[in-house]
């Protein structure tokens, strides 16, 4: 047996490149980040402490649902990773902030919706964790995509244009398309041994070729373009061909023509881009886009406040223009930082595809990322004129409790591609 | 004093990017470091094929992740996943079919350390040693047994289970405990039990290995508690057995 030589004793250092996030740590710091932007909008008035109790209310069970959910987890699921999670409460924390600001009355729907998406993420986290049970899953899930879809063109509502709403009784609307993204990734997402028999990627071009023709026929465009890019996403990563990609996209650059020579809606929003500070538009069909875009000049680098900007007052401010009041009330670096988190959370998922478990988990991740990627793009680059205008909605930020509810369970796919998530179940690493 | 009055909106901003940056730099570094390993030797040549994820492709075209190179082989054969229940091979539509252990095989097939697969008329011995028939037939019977010593990574506080009396670590995707450092050796260090207890053995490695801050030379004795250093990694060693005399006794 070697003896130890004292006099060579190494002088080792603590890791510091690698030290994992301390989540505790990190919540008390986002809580803190979180209680003082609402307090900028519940305190009304500060001098004579005036306080909208309904408004705190909403952001302590915000708040509440942050804390209970990371102490659930680590004391009964045992886990310690919650970065995915924490980048979710962020987001949309700062969606309650700036809805707050927009549209008080939202609050309601959107805290619930938060607490429900985040049960969702749990169950579905779980869920996943055994990609055999979640491939059984995939097959009734679309059939029931598909039966939700017709429905909607049957039951469904027209607003804003759209015929992709069902309301229930006067009180509560949702947007069954919103639910139907996330069986979209799940059915497209496959393990290997199923992704090489070749009648596999046929039966998921037909599922595609269906929620989309229904998106249409909902007159829903902007849902229509995410599910093609995901489509897109999801297409490549299951076959590896380029040639099927650019048959694909040629097909749909042709379709696309022809919906925007033959729909109105299209065509007017495509000859009003690019021209919305042109005097008989600035205030009528740009309207919209011109005021964000003097609401982000005017919040500057760090904005002007809660409460305290002009884009809030347009109409749907709290959904389609939200970018606007965000960067406009809590500074550009703030709204950009919102994109940054969608951009990273592909590049993330891209770079886990080779570490995950299974390629259902891989597929799922990347797919999940790129259409948060693709709808954020769509939202951002829509209200600021960079492309035609389209109302989607801003994942995790905007106002809508559908929207809310989808975004965290397509957040649980890129859970689930982290490897780190499921380090007990495979027994490599126990339980401590 | 407006400065003043715009300095909260500025921390607000910084804190937003903090923790944005914060949990993506802990999402990007921290990996985890347990790959599943087996292996397919072809019973005539003795050649080795690693399986060091969780589903390999066989078959012969170019981009299987184990190319083969008989000519009955379809160019997408079969697959190989190591599942939550074990390891399994599933023939994926080829034309002269899997087989294991002389059996054509029909939809997901579980394997097991020794089992035999043929895959276009060539014959590969599965090795997995924590994939015994045995041990399946113990983990489905009884709860499973309580690992007698394991190893916690300080920097990520996970704890790997030492179960066959032997751990390697080292840079190769083929050790229990894969360290991606360039300063790690390939095949770095081993934790083992030996007639003398748990000893940790320096394999030769370019930058040593650590026992409570001294330098190992050759294999050095390791006890409960005792912290393995590895480069900039340390390691806790965990001997329940040694922990449970102890509280027995104290």
């Amino acid at each position: 047996m070697a003896k130890r030589s004292e006099d060579k004793a190494l002088k080792m250092k603590r890791p510091h490149k690698r030290r994992p996030l301390k989540t505790i740590p990190m919540l008390l710091l986002l809580t803190a980040y979180q209680v003082y932007m609402f307090s900028q909008l519940a305190i009304t008035n500060i001098k004579e402490l005036e306080i909208n109790y309904t408004m705190l209310i909403y952001f302590g069970v915000f708040l509440a649902a942050e804390w209970v959910y990371v102490i659930v987890m680590r004391a009964f699921a045992k886990r310690r990773n919650f970065e995915i999670e924490l980048i979710g409460f962020l987001l949309s924390g700062i969606g309650i902030a700036a809805i707050g600001s927009a549209k008080p009355d939202g609050l309601l729907v959107q805290t619930a919706a938060f607490v429900l998406g985040l049960i969702g993420f749990g169950v579905l986290v779980w869920i996943l964790g055994d990609s055999e049970r979640a491939m059984k899953l995939r097959l009734p899930l679309g059939i029931l995509a598909i039966l939700i879809l017709v429905a909607n063109i049957f039951l469904g509502s027209d607003i804003n244009g759209a015929r992709n709403w069902i309301v229930i009784g006067n009180a509560v609307s949702i947007q069954p398309s919103e639910f139907v993204k996330v069986i979209f990734v799940f059915v497209g997402a496959a393990t290997l041994e199923k992704l090489q028999t070749s009648k596999n990627l046929y039966m998921f071009i037909g599922f595609s070729a269906a929620c989309v023709g229904v998106l249409f026929i909902l007159r829903d465009f902007g849902t229509a373009v995410i599910f093609f890019l995901t489509f897109l996403l999801i297409a490549f990563m299951r076959s590896g061909d380029i040639r099927t990609i650019a048959l694909a996209l040629a097909s749909a650059g042709l379709g696309g023509w022809l919906i925007a020579m033959f729909k109105s809606t299209v065509k007017n929003r495509l000859a009003t881009w690019r021209h919305v500070w042109e005097p008989e538009l600035i205030d009528g069909k740009g309207f919209q886009q011109t005021r964000v875009l003097i609401g982000i000049a005017s919040g500057g680098l760090f904005g002007l406040g809660l409460g305290q900007g002009n884009v809030r007052k347009v109409i749907f401010s709290s959904t389609d223009l939200i970018f606007g009041v965000v960067c406009e009330e809590m500074g550009v670096i703030t709204g950009l930082a919102v994109l940054a988190c969608f951009v990273l959370f592909a590049v993330y998922a891209i770079n886990n595809a080779r570490t995950s478990r299974s390629t259902f988990y891989s597929i799922a991740a990347t797919a999940a990322a790129g259409l948060l990627l693709f709808q954020a793009s769509i939202n951002i680059f829509g209200v600021t004129d960079v492309i035609p205008f389209t109302g989607v909605t801003l994942p995790f930020v905007s106002r809508g409790g559908s929207s809310m509810i989808s975004c965290w369970a397509l957040l649980a796919f890129i859970k689930a591609g982290d490897a780190r998530t499921y380090l007990t179940t495979y027994g490599e690493i126990k339980k401590k | 004093m407006k400065l003043v009055l715009y300095l909260p909106q500025i921390i607000l901003c910084l804190v937003a990017i903090f923790i944005i940056v914060r949990c993506f730099i802990s999402l990007f570094s921290m990996r985890p470091a347990g790959k599943p390993k087996a292996v397919l030797i072809n019973r005539e040549s003795g050649k080795k094929l690693a399986i060091s994820t969780y589903e390999t492709s066989l078959g012969r075209a170019k981009s299987s992740d184990i190319q083969l190179a008989s000519n009955l082989a379809s160019r997408s054969h079969a697959v190989i996943s190591r599942r939550k229940k074990g390891w399994f091979i599933t023939d994926t539509d080829s034309k002269t079919g899997t087989f294991v252990n002389g059996e054509k095989t029909e939809g997901a097939v579980r394997i097991y350390h020794g089992d035999v697969i043929g895959i276009g008329g060539v014959e590969y011995s599965f090795i997995a040693p924590h994939a015994s028939r045995e041990a399946g037939a113990a983990s489905q019977a009884a709860p499973a047994v309580k690992a007698k010593a394991g190893l916690i990574n300080l920097a990520t506080d996970y704890e790997y289970a030492i179960t066959g009396g032997r751990l390697s670590i080292g840079r190769n995707e083929s050790c229990d405990v894969v360290i991606e450092d360039r300063m790690v050796s390939r095949l770095h260090a081993l934790v083992q039990y030996t007639d003398e207890g748990w000893v940790v053995t320096d394999n030769d490695s370019e930058t040593g290995v650590g026992v409570n801050g001294y330098r190992v030379h050759g294999s050095e004795p390791v006890s409960d508690g005792d912290k393995i250093m590895i480069n900039t990694h340390t390691f806790m060693f965990r001997d329940y057995r040694d922990s449970e005399r102890r509280g027995a006794r104290g």
